[in-house]
């Protein structure tokens, strides 16, 4: 600085507005929209939900409509970065000390305050780009089901400007640094507390509560189901969230003071009033005609379903799901083309179907019984047995698993494809045995020799499997497993059991909802591992030249072993024998075990 | 001295009439009432006199308990005149406080916003302007919290010369000043006096003499002086006379830089006057020079 320094311009650039100017609302919500986003809360907020966001829906093939869903929790994070950062914006003059002179500026505080309101836009808009860009990754990786809700879409951003409105409202009736973080602390018991503690007393519908109400709640987990069976009120979710975030920022203006009273004071109760319309609209449970369409498209899914025939199998998915059928088509062909080429393909019907358990939990709210009842609507309701899918079907679940999982879920499914190809149908409407003798061997064999990692699967099964059973030592694996690795494993991999009827270890795989599906006796897949050990081709021509005797249902797994010139096996006797039974005792389970086929 | 009688001009473009500030059972201003007119004014007082509350009240943050005042042709009793007022005015409070985490020029454009200058390229372009004239254009990207206390008073200024204030209330703007920005803001400031009104509230009296038209003295809450710098040092007029020794009769006396020895009060008989500054009628005429220096 010289004091020689050449004249100085003091004539202005630009000049305040006259009289009727042109208010600062909207220029001073853009700049702190600017430094909102530029906010330590709310860039770790939005760090936090990011990662959240790339974590969520892992192992499972998106469906977009539960993952819409699934972003409203991953953006908590940033709700309470945004419900902290729009405090201090709105603390900033107190803090600073520069109150006296903004209140000498022609912008009065109700104007400012309506301002950083407004400025929460830019938080919620990365909320929701933050969501969409989650969708855009799932939708990239070309096997993603399902349309995701706007309502449910929008719900996230909702959440964080509501969150925005009460560190506003916070900083203008109490005014401490103190009073955001309680604030997150308290939003997070209601939002993690309310689901749980609050649904065991007074019901599931009490959720809707909470600002972002996820799929899974404890007690239960909400089944997922397609898009239009989900009944979730998410437009009158959205409209509680918006009249709230209104309600609020109208009493956080009002705090600040302003001459437009009146004008305030209806915009308040009229927020108010929606709110609680709307809130009463959510809390509704699922009306009767909704549960009609669910226990509908759970005894006859095929009037909600379009087919795609592939050669001799049809597929049928409900809507929004048709990108899996590739998925499944690309399992479900291998067993039916490593039949011998004299054997006819029957004629399939791969179909979505949806558990009686998730029928159960909605049809529980439908009718208003308790969610945890024993037996559930659907027992009550006898709906189960009209359920009952013809032989020629092979039903597949609203899920599919990827990663190590995938795996499982293929060989599981490709084991039911086989087990329509080479075995009997069980009558219908009995609960099935396991699948026993000759017959089971060749199925397990085609299923795992045909199938991407089946070999693996069915070895590992045997090696590492799951033992829910007592009577089952835990494996290595099982001992070294973490809890998060062990729920993992007990609900992506096999398990050995024991069938209830004749103590006959019986293999199955994970696969919800059709558990009658998957139980193999353990020495029939014994023996198909050691038939996975032998050259496919070897095998097939083998199988070729013995196929109507080994697939025949009186042929024995002793049989098959000598047929096909493998270690001879033990006798069910001498195999209870070895578990620790007593000969009399072995001698009645393999008589229970023969009754069962096994 | 007595209250000589306030000038209350007809094109006065401040007028204060009986106005009464209390803040419990202290008087902070008893029944003041002054007019300003366009051109630099300066407001001398001690320490607790009643300056700053004087100057909120013009920067309309705080409201009068009685009186009437009259800013710019209008009432700022009334909400609307206020607003009207305040998009006219250009404040300095006394402490202004600071967003501190801003750099000067996101501090000052924030101020821009909220005085409407909602063009952001011409807002933008105003505020490098009055940064310019603050001699900050160097440092504007600069974070407050890393700015002298120097410079952020020059921060401060720059806020309250955004757009093109009719009136601009500058309380102690000079304070913690070197000499170099306080000729930097006194050229400033001529300028802008030209033709608006500026009320500079300070304990510098050179300041006041190099720029004020104008003078108003306030003390313990009433006005005690108004008229022009050279009116305030005649009230010195032949009370000011200098020795070689301290002279007994000298309300207050100090040893200048040549050895002699400057007193105030009431001359001696043989004494011989000197010509009386602006500071030594302000001292003589708050009683008590010690208050007066505080």
């Amino acid at each position: 600085m010289s004091t020689h320094a050449p004249p100085l311009s003091v004539r202005p650039v630009a000049r305040p507005t006259g009289g009727r100017g042109r208010p600062a609302t909207l220029p001073l919500a853009l700049a702190e929209s600017r430094r909102l986003l530029c906010s330590l809360p709310v860039l770790c907020g939005a760090i936090a939900s990011a990662v959240l966001l790339l974590r969520a829906d892992g192992g499972w093939l998106p469906a977009l409509h539960l993952a819409a869903i699934g972003t409203q929790r991953s953006l908590l994070p940033l709700a309470a970065g945004t419900l902290v950062a729009a405090n201090l914006t709105a603390l900033r003059s107190r803090r600073a000390r520069t109150g006296e002179l903004e209140t000498s500026t022609c912008t009065p505080a109700w104007r400012r305050t309506l301002a950083y309101l407004l400025a929460l836009a830019a938080p919620a808009l990365l909320g929701g780009v933050l969501a969409v860009l989650k969708l855009l990754l799932l939708v990239r990786g070309g096997r993603a089901a399902g349309t995701p809700d706007a309502f449910e879409l929008l719900t996230g951003p909702a959440v964080i400007w509501l969150a925005g409105t009460l560190g506003v409202l916070a900083a203008r009736w109490l005014p401490s640094v103190v009073t955001a973080p309680v604030l997150v602390v308290l939003a997070a018991v209601v939002q993690l507390g309310l689901p749980t503690k609050g649904v065991q007393s007074y019901g599931l519908a009490l959720r809707w509560l909470v600002p972002a109400v996820p799929l899974e709640v404890s007690p239960t987990v909400e089944p997922e189901l397609p898009a239009f069976l989900l009944g979730r009120p998410s437009g009158a979710h959205l409209a509680f969230l918006a009249a709230a975030a209104l309600a609020v920022g109208a009493a956080a203006v009002a705090g600040a003071g302003t001459g437009a009273r009146t004008r305030l004071r209806a915009g308040l109760a009229g927020a108010v009033a929606l709110a609680l319309v709307a809130c009463a609209a959510q809390l509704q449970p699922p009306s009767r005609a909704e549960a009609d369409r669910l226990v509908a498209a759970f005894q006859h899914p095929e009037r909600f379903q379009a087919c795609h025939r592939r050669g001799p199998v049809a597929y049928c998915a409900f809507p929004g799901y048709e990108p899996w059928i590739d998925v499944w088509a690309a399992t479900v062909e291998g067993p039916l083309e490593h039949l011998p080429r004299e054997v006819a393909r029957p004629r399939l019907t791969v179909r979505q179907m949806f558990d009686d358990a998730a029928l159960d939990r909605r049809l529980a709210r439908s009718l208003g019984l308790p969610d945890s009842g024993n037996p559930g609507p659907v027992h009550l309701l006898g709906v189960v047995a009209a359920q009952d899918p013809a032989p020629d079907v092979v039903p597949v679940d609203m899920t599919w698993p990827t990663g190590p999982a995938e795996r499982d879920a293929r060989l599981a499914l490709a084991s039911r494809v086989a087990a329509r190809a080479v075995m009997r149908p069980s009558p219908r409407g009995e609960e099935p045995p396991p699948r026993c003798q000759a017959p089971a061997v060749v199925a397990l064999w085609l299923a795992a020799s045909s199938t991407h990692g089946g070999k693996e699967a069915l070895r590992q099964a045997l090696v590492t499997n799951v033992a829910l059973d007592a009577g089952l030592a835990p494996t290595p694996e099982l001992l070294r497993a973490s809890p998060a690795e062990l729920q993992r494993i007990t609900q992506h991999r096999s398990a050995i059991s024991f069938d209830p009827h004749s103590g006959y270890p019986v293999l199955s795989w994970f696969d919800p909802g059709h558990e009658d599906e998957g139980e193999w006796g353990l020495e029939e897949a014994n023996l198909a591992v050691q038939l996975l050990e032998r050259p496919d081709a070897a095998v097939r021509a083998q199988l070729a030249r013995h196929w109507d005797e080994l697939t025949a249902p009186g042929t024995t797994r002793q049989e098959l072993a000598h047929r096909l010139g493998l270690p001879p096996v033990p006798s069910l006797e001498e195999l209870f024998t070895r578990r620790g039974a007593t000969r009399a005792q072995a001698a009645a389970a393999a008589r229970a075990a023969r009754r069962q086929g096994c | 001295m007595t209250d000589p009688s306030p000038t209350a001009a007809p094109a006065a473009a401040v007028r204060a009439d009986g106005i009464r500030v209390s803040f419990g059972r202290t008087h902070a201003l008893d029944g003041v009432s002054l007019g300003l007119s366009p051109g630099v004014s300066g407001l001398l007082g001690p320490n607790g006199a009643g300056k700053t509350t004087l100057l909120r009240l013009l920067a309309t943050v705080a409201s009068p308990d009685a009186g009437r005042l009259e800013i710019l042709g209008r009432d700022p009793a009334s909400a609307e005149q206020r607003l009207a007022i305040r998009r006219r005015l250009g404040y300095m409070p006394q402490e202004p406080g600071f967003h501190r985490a801003f750099s000067a020029f996101e501090f000052v454009d924030y101020v821009a916003i909220l005085k409407e200058l909602t063009d952001r390229r011409t807002r933008h372009a105003e505020v490098r302007r009055v940064l310019e004239l603050v001699g900050l254009s160097d440092q504007r990207h600069r974070r407050i919290r890393a700015l002298s206390g120097g410079m952020r008073r020059r921060v401060a200024l720059a806020q309250a010369l955004l757009g093109d204030p009719e009136l601009l209330v500058l309380d102690e703007p000079t304070a913690g000043l070197d000499p170099e920005q306080r000729l930097r803001f006194r050229q400033v400031i001529s300028g802008l006096g030209a033709d608006r009104v500026v009320l500079l509230s300070t304990h510098q009296t050179e300041d006041v003499a190099a720029l004020c038209r104008h003078v108003v003295v306030l003390h313990r809450g009433r006005v005690r002086f108004t008229g022009s710098p050279r009116q305030l040092a005649g009230v010195a007029q032949g009370r000011v006379w200098r020795t070689g020794e301290p002279s007994p009769g000298a309300r207050v006396s100090w040893r200048t830089g040549d050895g002699r020895f400057h007193n105030l009060g009431q001359a001696p008989p043989g004494a011989t006057p000197v010509e009386p500054t602006l500071e030594d009628g302000y001292m003589l005429l708050i009683g008590d020079p010690t208050e007066a220096a505080a």
